[in-house]
């Protein structure tokens, strides 16, 4: 049925978004982190989302073009961020190297803020979406009542 | 009244529309869960130009015009404009993907707005016909 597939598709996009807010949250608990168990300072972390073909039932899928593109969310992996960690002037850290400098990771407060919203918008569509099938979905059951 | 006849006429219109719109749904739905996919392309379905397809010519719920000073109910009159594929718009992003939130939400919104409408329409339908049967009773 077509409206399964649009909760799937709403909830694969929910997932994704709660991810992203995972990773900046951790992003943002990290700023200051320079010791890991991998070690050297944190790495700035980041997701990548790719766009999934749902397939619904092979009947469905044969009958129309239109059901081959709709697609849900994945993330389909969390990379590293390129850019070199900072480097601060602190003689007195323990992770100080010979000249008094230690590494921290290139965290910008406001990045990772915009992209904190930018998942709370996106979830937020994602949840009126899945309220609008419902309204469909239940709409459809009162004909003929 | 032919039994045969009787389910014909709107109900098939009715149907076909209802069916379009929830496939509309689906994709509307599909847009704005890949609202920040890179390089994700925005579908859309055009419904009534589908339906007018699916239908033929002659359709029994077109209006006829039997005076120029008449409006015309040809369905292809509301169709405004045609994008199957969103392409021709100008990318205003850098990945490449071609979702605008706002516009999927108000054709979600919409999409959701006329299918209640149909439901109610054949649930209507329905009704009458039930009446018909019972005698007004």
């Amino acid at each position: 049925m077509n409206f399964f597939n649009a909760f799937r598709i709403s909830a694969s996009g929910m997932t994704a978004q709660r991810l992203r807010m995972n990773v900046a949250t951790s992003n943002l608990a990290n700023i200051n982190t320079t010791r890991t168990p991998q070690g050297g300072p944190y790495r700035r972390k980041d997701v990548y989302f790719t766009s999934q073909p749902i397939h619904g039932s092979f009947r469905n899928t044969l009958r129309s073009a239109m059901a081959r593109k709709l697609s849900g969310v994945k993330v389909s992996k969390i990379i590293d961020d390129p850019r070199p960690p900072i480097s601060k002037y602190n003689p007195q850290h323990p992770d100080a190297d010979k000249k008094g400098y230690i590494k921290v990771p290139r965290i910008n407060l406001m990045e990772e803020m915009v992209n904190m919203m930018s998942a709370t918008r996106s979830y937020e569509a994602n949840v009126t979406a899945i309220k609008a099938t419902k309204d469909m979905a239940l709409k459809a059951l009162e004909i003929g009542r | 009244m032919e039994s045969r006849s009787l389910f014909k006429g709107v109900f098939p219109v009715l149907e076909k529309a209802l069916d379009l719109r929830s496939m509309k749904h689906s994709l509307i739905v599909s847009n704005i869960a890949n609202k920040d996919t890179p390089n994700y392309k925005a579908f859309d379905l055009i419904v009534e130009e589908e339906l007018e397809k699916s239908m033929g010519k002659g359709d029994p719920t077109d209006l006829k015009t039997t005076h120029d000073g008449h409006l015309c109910g040809k369905r292809s009159d509301r169709i405004n404009g045609k994008s199957v594929n969103d392409a021709d718009q100008f990318f205003h992003r850098r990945d490449n993907n071609s979702v605008d939130i706002d516009k999927e939400m108000a054709k979600l919104s919409e999409n959701n707005l006329l299918y209640n409408a149909l439901a109610q329409i054949l649930s209507r339908k329905f009704g009458g016909l039930k009446d018909v049967i019972k005698g007004g009773q």
